[in-house]
């Protein structure tokens, strides 16, 4: 046999010559088995060139917020640096320059003439945090309201279904706008908790979709059968394998809620000045745009677009790398 | 009335109904009952292997499944060892689970495919704390050992191995807390038939070595033959036949257990007599037929078996046969 094959592993043809083999899948396994299963995922993640274009784009945006005083050193949205005060009051905003880098590298505001620059790294604290908790609240409550009623079904599932059909049927922009006379305006922690206990439905529905189907099959029945408890099953068992559809939705809602975010600044509803946030900077810029300032609403947009692409790549890359069927190409 | 202590599991009069389709569109209507098993009794002695045999929708896995309490039955008992298994509060079953096992059909849908198959059968051992974390290894090592498995592949998922692999995982999951009792839920029906030999031939090995006592459900009356002490030929939710495995190969009494044995095909220079052809279909449990569950279906029907049930009797020539049927075995 040893005389078929070349050093490369290539077999020899008997019409001469060397027939290259080629390796299908499952020839790196071998090495796969003594990573750690966060390894294996890393791996197959990291194959996906878009979520980890998406990973990093992220990645810089949270340190971004987190060291917005770095990135422009002395000036905060709120102050005006001393030396343009004279041309600030009622003169024209600064378009982006490299001029007095970096606090008008994306050009200046009308009236107060601060640094949208500084707008939008200190906006990304608050407009991340936002969407990511919320977003995260939402699907944990989901998964868990969802898992709980499709496995066990019955009436737990009839009443479970039930509370998520009221949450499903509440419009979310005018319940948030009837909300809003009774919250503490512009606080950043109950905005969050209103997004996440208010947008939890629809995963509940998806994770119970997925959870009967799940409960039906074998390995579910044998995992009884060896006498683990329901809660086991149902976080140690099920919960992995319908991970992806519930990560997808989560960063689905990462992206739904920068946007709603915005929205509900924009409407006046949201966080309030002097807190600033993305959807802030666009309410402050929606007039000044008609008179050509156009950088006030390009770059904080722009940002707001960028961040929703980045998290949906994230989502695609975690689904095809938590899935163990998929191979690494 | 108290068994004698020497039944290791006895079944009485178990009964499973599914709630079948809505009796009307109206919510309140009820259901329809299917009567997946309706009343089956079965004593397995220690250390033995009771074949259940029986066409597809008969029941035989229902059976299974309620002994396990995977499904719970609607009124009989199972006696483990003298405990109703039945009455069992769920919170006293669990520690009972480690002394019954289950092997399932489908090696594909049996095994998690999120779990490695090293943790798949590692788990049962940490559930009913048999072993610590770091014994873990070494044990589950052992198991596939016992099971023909590679030690080395307990890293992998099982979408990585064969049927034939992953039937032994399913085995060796079983096997990881020394279980007594296992029931084979049709454990071969889906493996090629070169596979087929060697896992029963393991589970043979595995009950001499282990002492185990096997619940064997299969419509392969090869296989039965080859593992079983005793049979147990089920129709349409009932046992209607039940002997120790020669006796019934070498003069079946029931009529259907009859056709069922010439059904097996064999080479023709064997000879025998022409397989007798069961006309129509198994009647639905939705709604069974008065009498005899054969009797649509018999070549001896009479008038007595439409109207009346034919009780599960001992035969008078030789007691370990029980037939239930009023023409080869009348009651009186």
């Amino acid at each position: 046999m040893a005389s078929l094959y070349n050093e490369g592993g290539d077999v020899i043809s008997p019409l001469g010559g060397y027939i290259p083999v080629v390796v299908l899948d499952g020839e790196d396994e071998s090495n796969l088995q003594t990573l750690s299963q966060l390894q294996i995922y890393w791996r197959r993640f990291r194959s996906h060139r878009l979520a980890l274009i998406g990973l990093a784009t992220v990645v810089l945006l949270i340190l971004m917020a987190v060291f917005a005083p770095l990135i422009t050193p002395g000036v905060t949205p709120q102050t005006i640096p001393s030396q343009d005060l004279g041309v600030a009051l009622g003169g024209p905003a600064h378009p982006p320059t490299f001029e007095n880098f970096p606090w008008r590298l994306f050009g200046t505001t009308r009236l107060l003439n601060s640094s949208i620059l500084a707008e939008i790294t200190y906006g990304a604290r608050v407009s991340l945090l936002i969407s990511f908790s919320g977003a995260i609240i939402s699907s944990v409550v989901g998964t868990i309201l969802g898992g709980i009623s499709g496995y066990f079904g019955g009436w737990v599932d009839n009443l479970i279904m039930r509370i998520t059909d009221v949450f499903l049927t509440i419009p979310l922009l005018p319940l948030l706008i009837a909300l809003s006379t009774i919250y503490d305006q512009g606080s950043v922690g109950i905005l969050i908790l209103i997004f996440g206990i208010f947008t939890w439905a629809g995963t509940a529905r998806l994770v119970r979709a997925s959870y009967l189907s799940m409960r039906e099959q074998e390995f579910t029945e044998a995992a009884r059968a060896a006498g683990v408890n329901d809660m086991r099953i149902i976080f140690r068992h099920i919960l992995p394998n319908v991970l992806s559809p519930i990560i997808v939705v989560t960063t689905l809602s990462v992206a739904a809620f920068v946007t709603l975010e915005s929205t509900l600044d924009f409407l006046g509803l949201g966080v309030k000045p002097p807190t600033v946030s993305w959807g802030n900077i666009l309410t402050d810029a929606q007039i000044d745009v008609l008179v050509g300032d156009w950088w006030w609403v390009l770059f904080p947009g722009l940002f707001l677009v960028i961040t929703v692409l980045a998290v949906n790549f994230i989502g695609d890359g975690l689904r095809d790398a938590l899935d163990v069927r998929t191979r690494i190409d | 009335m108290t068994p004698p202590p020497t039944d290791f599991l006895r079944v009485q009069g178990l009964k499973t109904y599914y709630p079948g389709p809505a009796r009307s569109a109206l919510p309140w209507g009820g259901h329809l009952q299917v009567k997946a098993v309706d009343g089956v009794d079965f004593t397995i002695p220690r250390g033995t292997t009771l074949g259940l045999v029986g066409e597809s929708g008969s029941g035989k896995s229902t059976v299974g499944r309620s002994v396990l309490q995977l499904v719970k039955p609607t009124s009989g008992q199972v006696l483990f060892e003298g405990q109703d298994l039945c009455t069992l509060p769920a919170r006293q079953l669990r520690p009972l689970r480690q002394r019954m096992q289950i092997i399932f059909q489908d090696p594909y849908a049996s095994l998690d495919p999120r779990q490695t198959v090293g943790f798949t059968v590692g788990e049962p051992l940490l559930i009913h704390k048999l072993a610590t974390k770091s014994e873990l290894a070494a044990r589950v090592a052992a198991l596939c050992e016992m099971v023909g498995l590679n030690p080395d592949l307990t890293n992998r998922y099982p979408h990585e191995f064969s049927g034939g692999q992953r039937q032994r995982v399913g085995i060796a999951r079983a096997l990881a807390t020394s279980p007594e009792l296992i029931i084979a839920d049709e454990p071969i029906s889906a493996l090629d038939v070169s596979i087929q030999a060697q896992v029963l031939n393991l589970l043979r090995e595995l009950q001499t070595r282990l002492h185990l006592t096997y619940l064997f459900i299969s419509h392969d009356l090869r296989a039965v033959r080859y593992v079983s002490d005793a049979v147990a030929v089920m129709y349409l939710g009932k046992i209607v036949e039940t002997a120790p495995t020669p006796m019934i190969f070498a003069n079946p009494q029931h009529p259907y257990t009859q056709a069922l044995l010439q059904s097996v095909p064999r080479p023709r220079w064997a000879g025998g007599a022409a397989p007798i052809e069961l006309k129509g279909e198994i009647p639905s449990p939705l709604n069974p037929p008065p009498g005899c569950a054969f009797a649509s279906r018999c070549p001896l029907v009479t008038e007595r078996c439409r109207r009346e049930t034919p009780p599960l009797i001992p035969m008078r020539a030789q007691p370990e046969q029980q037939v239930a049927c009023f023409v080869t075995n009348p009651p009186d």
